[in-house]
């Protein structure tokens, strides 16, 4: 059984214009010690459903659908019911580690606070653990760095140390919302490479959310693409990467730059991202900017189609339309 | 640390200096003469007087000597209008007054406004904090000057317990509407500025990450919000502080309870020009004395601060 079941899962918030509809209805199994990445582009809704498993939505945000962790129910628990599950049982860091440490505590006081907390541990006990960690996540000087404010040590450093500050209680899930968008690109490689150690060191099931098909690539173990609040296609990395199924996934990857092959100009998506202000649209969230899609599109909410690991959502790639690697399943 | 709160010290010996200079300065040029009476004095008589208290001297010699004795004997000369009292004398009698009374209306301002402004943030857009901004909003409307003949008809007229003025050596029931008349408007000031502010910390995205900690919601706001929280409200506390301390003639005239206030604005109507310096140096000493201790709370709360 996954470890992790999202069923019909949306997140609408009610605003000033009306209500916005940021997720609708996407339902996924988050499986024992993988790395899952959500990817999409801003406004697609990733960060929402990460929000709205963690129990963190804004306050003007409304979930609805089902989220269960080991088999229980944890959408709209209570708060200190959720406050509970938060950091011992699912933990999340975030994009911007210079603004997420609280830069008016030392870095021994966030820590050993979440140890003592959820684990009652003894200021000492604590003190060593959090040591500990910030060892094993490769934090250089961590006793001095221990000592310190946040403010004195440097972006990737912060982000080593919001990531052991994440894994103290030994989380089975660790959600990290765009880790790296906010570091420079070496220090980007080193954090990816600290996950996929997590994940090795602890066993610890990854939910990595980014825009960055190159990270998603790099250490993920399937991917879950979104557009407008929706999923459009889940699969294997690679086989997502190798032969893409849905339009938006396959254009997606058009627009990454590769080193193997030479463009003169790189193409990009027409259109704009769509406004998830106002009511739920009828169709497909992609059909205004769809090369493939007619009509039918605007008017039909595509069912989701399946084949092996794979799953998709068009109507215009059923089950059986030809494509190669999809065939013959 | 230390070298910088030294040479805060040091720089506030020239900015007392310049206060000095100008208050003086400013006291002369005003119309008016300390001796002015309803009848005019003889000029020869008129003359006299001005000599025994070395006014007749040049404007830059009467401030020289006067700074002179400050520094050399710690004197600040003898009143014009209390015969045979002098300044020292004046502002040692009326200055532990308003200290007392200044300083339990401080506190009292403090504790409510935090205390409403914190619970009307986190409390946002409900009847608490409706209540809240509601106590803040009319108590801002309410000045001492208003405040104080409210409390008089209430407590004393209609009542009956409380008495209506006096000091006494500022027992209890004779501090009571003093304290409260004078921290009403600064509690509500207070309050706002709390309340907005924890507002903007508790958006802050170490809130975010304290929570994903699973942090209860008592502890992110005591071990992680209100030190931020509390920034703009210090720095509203400094001046603030010295403006209470030293006095409000309103409450020192209505109720009487002799402080500085009183005998500083009788001073400035009588052109004691003595007892306007005194006092105007020991608000001018308390001003420079709190925004360094502002300072330097400024970074003990915050440790990216460094001077």
């Amino acid at each position: 059984m996954a470890l992790l079941q999202t069923r019909n899962l949306s997140v609408t918030f009610s605003t000033a214009d009306g209500p916005v509809h940021a997720v609708n209805d996407i339902s996924f199994n988050l499986c024992r010690g993988e790395i899952l990445a959500i990817v999409g582009e801003s406004g697609s809704g990733k960060s929402q459903t990460a929000f709205a498993i963690m129990g963190l939505l804004a306050r003007n945000a409304h979930a609805a659908g089902s989220v269960r962790f080991g088999g229980k129910e944890i959408l709209g628990l209570h708060e200190t019911s959720m406050a509970r599950i938060r950091a011992s049982d699912i933990a999340m860091i975030f994009q911007n580690p210079m603004t997420s440490l609280n830069p008016y505590k030392r870095i021994s006081s966030q820590m050993t606070e979440v140890l003592r907390l959820h684990q009652g541990l003894s200021r000492r006990e604590a003190r060593f653990q959090c040591i500990e960690m910030l060892k094993s996540v490769n934090l250089a000087d961590a006793e001095i760095r221990f000592e310190q404010f946040p403010h004195e040590c440097s972006g990737g450093m912060r982000q080593r140390i919001m990531i052991a500050m994440s894994l103290l209680c030994r989380p089975r899930i660790l959600i990290a919302d765009e880790p790296t968008t906010a570091l420079d690109v070496t220090i980007q490689s080193q954090i990816v490479e600290l996950l996929k150690t997590i994940r090795q060191v602890y066993g610890t099931t990854i939910l990595l959310i980014t825009h960055d098909l190159g990270l998603v690539a790099g250490c993920s173990d399937r991917v879950m693409v979104m557009y407008g609040g929706r999923v459009m296609e889940t699969g294997p990395t690679e086989e997502i990467f190798a032969a893409p199924v849905h339009p938006y996934t396959a254009t997606l990857l058009e627009a990454v730059p590769r080193l193997d092959r030479e463009v003169s100009e790189l193409p990009s998506i027409p259109g704009n991202p769509p406004n998830m202000l106002g009511p739920i649209p009828e169709g497909c969230p992609f059909s205004p900017r769809c090369q493939v899609g007619d009509q039918t599109c605007f008017t039909r909410i595509p069912e989701v189609s399946r084949s092996g690991q794979r799953s998709w959502a068009c109507l215009k790639r059923d089950k059986g339309t030809g494509h190669e690697t999809v065939a013959g399943n | 640390m230390a070298s910088y709160i030294i040479r805060r010290i040091l720089i506030g010996i020239p900015t007392i200096l310049a206060l000095v200079v100008f208050s003086y300065l400013l006291i002369v040029v005003a119309p008016g003469s300390p001796f002015a009476g309803e009848r005019p004095l003889p000029p020869d008589v008129l003359a006299n007087i001005e000599a025994r208290y070395g006014l007749d001297r040049p404007l830059a010699e009467q401030i020289a000597s006067y700074v002179w004795r400050i520094v050399m004997d710690f004197d600040f000369g003898p009143s014009f209008a209390y015969q045979d009292r002098t300044v020292t004398d004046i502002v040692l009698q009326g200055f532990p007054v308003t200290l007392t009374y200044g300083f339990l209306a401080f506190l009292v301002s403090v504790l409510v406004g935090v205390t409403l402004g914190i619970v009307a943030a986190i409390r946002k857009n409900t009847w608490l904090d409706y209540l809240a901004v509601g106590i803040s909003i009319g108590a801002q409307a309410l000045p001492n000057f208003v405040m104080a003949p409210i409390l008089v008809l209430v407590f004393t007229l209609w009542l009956g317990v409380l008495p209506g003025g006096g000091w006494q050596g500022g027992q209890l029931p004779y501090l009571v509407m003093p304290v409260i008349a004078l921290s009403t408007s600064f509690m509500a000031s207070i309050a706002r500025i709390t309340r907005s502010s924890m507002l903007e910390v508790l958006n802050a995205d170490f809130i975010l990450t304290a929570r994903a900690m699973g942090l209860g919601f008592g502890r992110i706001i005591f071990s992680h919000a209100l030190k931020p929280a509390m920034l703009p409200v210090v720095s509203y506390l400094g001046p603030t502080f010295v403006g209470m301390i030293t006095g409000s003639v309103v409450i020192d005239m209505y109720f009487s309870t002799g402080g500085i206030g009183q005998f500083f604005v009788n001073a400035a109507i009588n052109r004691d020009y003595p007892l306007i310096m005194g006092i105007t140096i020991l608000t001018g000493c308390l001003t420079v004395t709190f925004n360094l201790v502002v300072d330097v709370l400024y970074a003990w709360i915050d440790p990216r601060i460094r001077y």
